[in-house]
């Protein structure tokens, strides 16, 4: 991802088209006081690992962020936004832009990740991972529970007990081969039908505020964003690209694919607003718990999960008044 | 010649047949088993007969004189011909708690009988190889079997350690596992597969419809052998309705039914 920046075609700059605001590293307050008291990230992260993590990695970000915007400010004259999700919306569907695409949701996404976590009061000794440690099945008993009722009963209706939101949280950040995260998000379901109907709410597309009633996990890859209005059709424009190419003759009376379906149907009056992101790439259990130590660094993010924080992200809930099935 | 069961007297009596020139070729082992003759009897003998407490020909017994009524037996009864102690024949039933645990298992999920399962085994000591301490293993899949021996593995550790387990408690704790584990593989399997189309990965076929596709293609050449089938046997039922010894009964058996009626309707016509 960082070399992105390099391969782009470099132009001049030219001093009147010259970018006047750009991006430093954001504050998180935990870990500045991790930073400047050089003490662990209590229960799931060394000094070091915070360093390279958000320090390092956060500032190198950052950087690829200032100087793609600087050259793409040299080449257009585009009206330029400082907010890092407006820059996403904007870049995300111009390939010439994707410098900047991905180093913003790169960064937008590490923030998210990081600010969603406290440090652990109990005593976690972070060892090393053994190859005997990959058969381990995962553990069953587990603290921090979201302590906010509102959240809770949120949880529990969407995702059956928050056991089972554990396990499906955990499990889809621990499947996660390459760089990614898993967000827990809150969905607006505004596709069903009876609701489109009902007088109350307003029509989609003429909207007032999306309804969000359901919580939901999603995971993105590498420099993915979760909004699904941006990101919707991904798979299927990639499709239609190729049949263009191939030229290839479509049968009529075949069903469309689950793509198509996904693409006509489903994001067309749908919100994901995200309420809490784990990262499971490598980079972030590699340096404390080793090659074998995923499930365990997962386990312990679980327990430095700042439920506060989340549930000040989370929209107002509008409970499902009409049960569709 | 009566049947040698004394395996101690082979080179005697092959030295013998040597002399005498029954056998013409020194054998093999001769030469061996001189050097080192077999010194025990092998001869597998029931102990009642070695101990002297029947006699090796139960007719004997039989036939004994019957001091109380004072006759001998002259012919065997039909209680004396039955066969008298058939346990002693009959295999042994082998039950083990794994198979009960096996058996309960796979009751309460008939699905894992679907999966595939390779029954193939280099030396045949897999088995030898897993440590039940956790319930994956690197030379066994999971499946039913891996709960069965978690649970065996449970109630032993529990015996050992001296704590109060049930064998269903160990049973549910080795089940709980299993599910865990299973969510854990169908996440990693729906996680690859969003992952790599992220990267770029076309599926242009699911599944099942490869499946189907692999399918259809041996019910082509079927079909054509079912409809050369089915116009043999229609034809066939066709001349068993004809009446006998007609010579055109021949030339129906290669026509279809359809061919036949339109046929009489046109001689009709004429």
């Amino acid at each position: 991802m960082y070399r992105v920046a390099r391969t782009l075609p470099r132009r001049a700059p030219t001093l009147l088209s010259q970018r006047n605001v750009s991006f430093s590293l954001p504050t998180i307050s935990t870990l500045e006081t991790v930073k400047s008291t050089q003490q662990d990230f209590k229960g799931l992260f060394s000094s070091e690992t915070v360093n390279e993590l958000w320090f390092k990695r956060g500032q190198q970000l950052v950087e690829g962020l200032n100087q793609s915007l600087e050259q793409a400010s040299a080449s257009s004259s585009e009206s330029q936004s400082n907010n890092l999700l407006d820059i996403i919306a904007q870049t995300i569907q111009k390939p010439e832009h994707y410098g900047i695409y991905s180093y913003g949701s790169l960064l937008y996404n590490l923030q998210f990740f990081l600010e969603s976590l406290k440090e652990n009061s109990a005593e976690v000794k972070l060892s090393q991972s053994e190859p005997k440690d990959l058969l381990k099945t995962g553990n069953t008993t587990f603290g921090n529970i979201p302590a906010d009722e509102n959240l809770k009963s949120w949880l529990i209706d969407s995702f059956g007990s928050i056991e089972e939101f554990r396990n499906l949280l955990l499990n889809s950040a621990k499947a996660i081969k390459g760089d990614g995260l898993v967000w827990l998000v809150a969905e607006s379901n505004l596709s069903q039908n009876i609701l489109k109907q009902s007088p109350s709410i307003t029509e989609p597309g003429t909207t007032k505020d999306p309804v969000y009633n359901n919580l939901a996990i999603v995971n993105t890859y590498n420099a993915g964003v979760v909004d699904d209005s941006l990101r919707s059709g991904q798979v299927n424009r990639l499709k239609l690209q190729k049949e263009a190419n191939l030229q290839l003759e479509i049968d009529r009376l075949t069903l469309g694919t689950a793509e198509e379906a996904e693409f006509n149907t489903l994001y067309n009056d749908k919100k994901l607003l995200p309420v809490l992101a784990i990262d499971g790439s490598m980079r972030n259990y590699l340096l404390d718990y080793g090659v074998y130590g995923k499930q365990q660094y997962l386990e312990n993010v679980w327990e430095c999960i700042d439920w506060d924080v989340v549930s000040k992200r989370l929209p107002v809930r509008t409970k499902q008044f009409i049960n569709s099935y | 010649m009566k049947i040698q069961t004394k395996a101690t007297s082979v080179l005697e009596r092959t030295s013998h047949y040597l002399k005498v020139g029954v056998l013409k070729q020194k054998p093999t082992w001769y030469d061996i088993v001189g050097a080192y003759p077999p010194h025990t009897d092998l001869t597998k003998k029931p102990k009642v007969i070695e101990a002297k407490l029947q006699n090796q020909d139960p007719g004997e017994s039989i036939y004994a004189h019957n001091a109380a009524s004072g006759f001998y037996k002259t012919r065997p009864s039909k209680h004396d011909r039955r066969q008298q102690n058939n346990a002693i024949s009959r295999l042994p039933k082998l039950e083990f708690l794994e198979d009960q645990l096996r058996d309960v298992f796979y009751h309460q999920h008939p699905w894992e009988f679907s999966r595939p399962k390779t029954l193939v085994e280099t030396h045949g000591d897999e088995v030898s190889k897993c440590d039940w301490a956790t319930m994956l293993q690197f030379n066994k899949p999971l499946d039913g079997e891996s709960v069965v021996q978690r649970t065996i593995w449970l109630l032993a550790q529990n015996k050992h350690q001296q704590t109060e387990l049930s064998l269903f408690e160990a049973y549910d704790k080795a089940r709980f596992e299993f599910y865990k584990l299973r969510m854990e593989e169908e996440m990693n399997s729906t996680v690859s597969r969003e992952e790599s189309s992220m990267y770029g990965a076309v599926y242009p076929s699911t599944n099942i419809e490869w499946g189907l596709k692999q399918e259809q293609e041996h019910i082509d050449v079927w079909a054509d052998i079912a409809s050369e089938k089915t116009k043999v046997s229609q034809a066939n039922q066709g001349r068993n309705d004809a009446s006998v010894g007609e010579a055109d009964d021949i030339v129906d058996v290669q026509k279809s039914i359809w061919e036949t009626s339109f046929e009489i309707e046109g001689e009709k016509e004429k």
